[in-house]
């Protein structure tokens, strides 16, 4: 311990200050904002809706392939029903709470706006209407998810403080939104506007927007026309259905733009990509060339081809019967609810014995395929000519008759034509593809839960699971009783 | 995303030492960063560390340094650039019409900023000993480490899409990290113009997820294709390999308990099973250098043990053909791509190693192998199939280099000049991944433990030329 040494050295660079004044305005997102208008978040949900439902992108849309108007030639996993390699439900779940999210959003946004004379009660019932067409598309989504999966996420939905939110049962769902469109239709007001231009579906039509929330609600009766919730399809139906689209030109279309970037995406995905994979399945194109149907060749291409049995491998994709040309125009226009689904939706109504006027359900199936035939470009005419050769008696059954024209009819619209098929179970040209995932032994009936669901809300997951028969491909939602 | 961060940091330091033989050291720092809420931007975080150095209490012939060191740190992190406050995307507009959301595009997955961030905090205890012998011809240092957390982690955590959103800016919780790190030097031939160095080192770490935010069982590090997942899960390590598992017998793990039906592997109906873990057991690494007047030669060799690993390469091309275990003749000796018909002179397929149901060995030959989607792969069995070890024993570097006698220049302006040739990733010399490197991962920050589409890892030779004036 010789030369003890002492050393201590303090060193301080600086005292507490008060330099932080610019913290805040330093630490905001300049590129972005914080506050923007309803107007604005509503567009783009328009856009995404559109999107969503439109794209063929195997990575969150396969509905073409489970309704079987397409399959897959060389990269066939999605056509034999492996969803989960794409985590496919993963995707449906974010986009489409994605959105209702940003509905929820713009909601809030409309209901703070400080209204102010002149003209405050003129406004009210226009801030009243932008709300309104609001609920209506939030219904539109939750029927979809609904329709998908069996019990989702709704009452605990869209609370960013609520990781794991709980499953509600579907038929619940069903009752609430279905009670939720009702409202909304009853406070539509057609003497004020809503959106304007900012609605590019209807550009902020009112009546438009009236006849749509009557339409969704038909299609909702329908949609629970099966199984427990019957009567309350029934009732929901014969209230709305006097109300409902007239016209092909009534329906709500989205107007995909010749030119990037709001083109539909069948563009992007099969025109721009260049992906040549999705080809003609012998099951539809035999079908309607049996019955000459005139829109084949809307529909179609090459069909001197060959044709692929859905499912399966196939050769070089020239050589193969495809998707008319017209269907990847940059400006082929999106499908949300259209005036001939709803005349098959009508012709079930009838044929189920509900009160929906005077017209009988062969009336409403006729102007169903007069209406799809004319609108692929077909005359009336050869409509006519078609539904003599091909008359409604000409099936076994109304199921038979409106599933099948139902299932044509909706062609590219996958996840329509599926539903139909689901609830109506025609036409049997559905075929199980050759390698279904293991335990998969008929078409499947829903998609299974995401599988980011089981690890991040594995309570609710289960307990979802279990309440609705397990998570299967082939477990049957509460209306697909048959 | 870019912007500017201010931080206004103070700092304190105290050391004090007795004799050359105990130091003692401590500091503080305080921070203020703009990153965080107005309200909770300071944040404290202390230092302390002591050495005693024992050398002079041992014979030095014997003993050329010992010491032991002890450190306990605590170091402080602020958020991310503008994380408190939710902002809109805008897009194009439409026909004139402004067009924004809460996240970007379809399929951009939205992220959820958080007002109530705290700073993050790791805190970190160290004891370590150094002694070197024999003139410092050998040398070892040894470190443990203990609590080496990181307290509240600022991160995007996944959250479930029903909630409007991917992600979450949390304080995630706690991460625990313990472990060991060896190191030896040695000169074992010192002559007159010879030199040989031996450098091993070998550490070992064991993470475990302590805790999570509040709400958090299982926090989500990566949703990949082939529908798996990494994740942190309390009581795990962190980066836990999830998806289908295989089913077995009487839950008896062994490879030939699993259970195959109709020639396909039974596996979980649900992607929540743990089936690896992307944390390796132990590295080392050997590194042997010898030189000869000007000449020095080196080698270094890499060692991973343990780790796994998912190959999305692997899991789809078992299933669709592409290497050569779908190949070849099988036990009957006829190729195994033939259907299966019954007609044992014709039939291929394979006899997958498992048990029937009833538990009795599986006999049943698995057709489809020459079809696209053989029950090797993405189509018909479990992810945990396609997760392998990722260790690895690698040549990481071989050098050669010559100093040039300074000789040479002399009356130049050249002041001296060295070649050296240098070769880095040459031989891999030993691993388990089939048909790829196990180092190569899509890896980014948090994302190991899966791999896509890997190109071969590449040889790099290298020739140097160092002049100075």
């Amino acid at each position: 311990m010789r030369n003890t040494t002492f050393l201590l050295i303090i060193l301080l660079l600086g005292l507490l200050s008060s330099c932080t004044d610019g913290f805040e305005n330093l630490n905001t997102d300049k590129k972005h904002p914080q506050e923007v208008t309803a107007a604005v978040i509503f567009t783009n949900v328009e856009i995404e809706l559109a999107d969503q439902i439109s794209t063929p992108n195997v990575n969150n849309n396969i509905w073409r392939l489970m309704a079987q108007y397409w399959t897959e030639r060389s990269y066939r996993d999605e056509a034999n029903y492996d969803i989960v390699n794409r985590t496919i439900p993963d995707y449906i779940f974010q986009v489409y709470y994605e959105m209702l999210y940003d509905l929820q959003d713009a909601t809030e946004i409309i209901k703070a706006e400080d209204l102010e004379e002149p003209g405050l009660a003129e406004k009210e019932i226009n801030r009243a209407n932008r709300l309104a067409i609001i609920d209506l598309i939030n219904v539109f989504i939750y029927q979809r998810l609904v329709d998908i999966f069996g019990n989702v996420p709704y009452t605990e939905s869209l609370d960013p403080s609520n990781y794991t939110p709980a499953y509600d049962d579907a038929q619940e769902i069903y009752t609430k939104i279905i009670s939720k469109a009702r409202s909304a239709v009853a406070t539509l007001d057609d003497t004020e506007g809503s959106f304007d231009t900012a609605d590019l579906i209807y550009n902020g039509d009112v009546t438009s927007w009236i006849k749509f929330g009557n339409s969704l609600l038909v299609k909702l009766g329908i949609g629970i026309a099966d199984g427990p919730l019957s009567a309350l399809g029934q009732s929901t139906v014969e209230e709305a259905y006097a109300n409902v689209f007239t016209s092909m030109s009534d329906g709500a279309y989205f107007p995909y733009q010749g030119s990037l970037p709001y083109t539909n995406p069948l563009y992007k995905e099969l025109v721009l990509t260049g992906r040549h994979d999705f080809i003609m399945v012998s099951g539809m194109v035999t079908f309607m060339t049996d019955q000459a149907d005139p829109r084949l060749d809307n529909y179609f291409e090459d069909l001197d081809g060959i044709l692929t049995d859905y499912g399966a491998s196939g050769g070089s994709y020239g050589s193969k019967v495809h998707y008319n040309s017209s269907i990847d125009d940059p400006d082929f226009k999106g499908f949300l609810l259209t005036y001939d689904e709803l005349q098959f939706y009508l012709a079930e109504a009838a044929a189920r014995g509900w009160d929906v006027g005077s017209q009988t359900a062969e009336d409403y199936f006729i102007e169903g395929v007069t209406s799809s035939i004319v609108d692929w470009g077909g005359t009336t005419t050869e409509a006519e000519h078609y539904l003599t050769e091909n008359p409604y008696s000409s099936y076994e059954s109304w199921q038979e008759a409106i599933g099948t024209q139902a299932w044509v009819a909706m062609y590219t619209r996958g996840f329509i034509g599926y539903t139909f098929y689901r609830r109506l179970d025609y036409p049997t040209i559905l075929i199980l593809p050759p390698s279904p995932p293991t335990g998969v032994d008929e078409v499947p009936t829903r998609f299974t839960y995401p599988v980011n669901e089981q690890t991040l809300n594995a309570a609710n997951y289960a307990a979802a699971s279990e309440a609705i028969g397990g998570d299967y491909l082939t477990t049957r939602l509460f209306w697909d009783i048959h | 995303m870019k912007g500017d961060i201010q931080v206004n940091g103070y700092f304190g330091n105290a050391s004090v030492g007795f004799s050359d033989i105990v130091y003692i050291e401590g500091s503080l720092r305080v921070d203020q960063s703009s990153t965080l809420p107005t309200d909770n931007h300071t944040y404290l975080y202390p230092s302390a560390s002591a050495s005693f150095i024992f050398t002079k209490f041992i014979d030095p012939e014997i003993l050329s340094l010992g010491k032991f060191r002890l450190n306990y740190a605590e170091v402080g992190n602020d958020a991310p650039f503008a994380s408190l406050t939710n902002v809109y995307y805008q897009d194009f507009p439409f026909n004139g019409n402004g067009v924004a959301s809460n996240s970007g595009t379809t399929n951009a997955r939205r992220t959820l900023n958080n007002p109530d961030l705290k700073s993050e905090r790791t805190k970190s205890l160290e004891a370590g000993l150094t002694l070197n012998f024999l003139q410092n011809r050998l040398g070892l240092d040894v470190a443990i480490y203990d609590n080496r957390r990181t307290v509240d982690q600022i991160m995007p955590a996944a959250i479930s899409n029903a909630s409007g959103s991917s992600f979450k800016f949390v304080n995630a919780g706690e991460v625990s990290n313990k472990g060991v790190e060896i190191m030896l030097n040695a000169t074992p031939v010192k002559i007159k113009d010879f030199n040989w160095d031996i450098n091993i080192n070998w550490a070992k770490n064991k993470s475990k997820v302590v805790s999570l935010a509040e709400g958090v069982d299982n926090l989500q590090l990566a949703d990949l294709q082939g529908g798996v997942t990494i994740n942190a899960r309390k009581g795990l390590p962190l980066g836990i390999i999830m998806g289908t598992d295989f089913i077995y017998y009487n839950d008896e793990r062994s490879k030939d308990k699993r259970i195959i039906e109709d020639g396909i592997y039974q596996k979980t109906a649900t992607s929540d099973q743990p089936i690896g873990d992307v944390n390796a057991d132990w590295t080392a690494g050997l590194r042997n250098s010898f030189s000869y007047k000007n000449l020095t030669f080196s080698f270094l060799i890499d060692w991973k043990h343990g780790g796994d690993v998912f190959s999305l390469d692997l899991w789809y091309g078992t299933s669709t053909g592409l290497y050569k275990e779908s190949a070849g003749l099988n036990d009957l000796g006829n190729p195994i791509r033939n259907y299966v018909t019954g007609d044992s002179a014709t039939d291929g397929g394979l006899i997958l190693p498992g048990v029937l149901p009833d538990g009795t060995p599986n006999n049943v030959r698995s057709d489809e192998m020459g079809t696209y989607s053989t029950p090797l792969g993405s189509d018909a069995a479990p992810n945990a199939m396609h997760v392998y070890d990722a260790s690895y024993i690698k040549l990481r570097e071989l050098s050669l280099a010559y100093t040039l006698p300074k000789t040479l220049f002399n009356n130049s302006f050249i002041d001296g000049m060295s070649v050296a040739f240098v070769g880095s990733n040459l031989w891999i010399l030993h691993k388990n991944l089939p048909y790829a490197d196990p180092e190569t991962t899509q890896g980014a920050g948090n994302v190991q433990g899966w791999q896509s589409g890997v190109m071969p890892s590449s040889r790099n030779f290298g020739f140097t030329l160092n002049v100075n004036f």
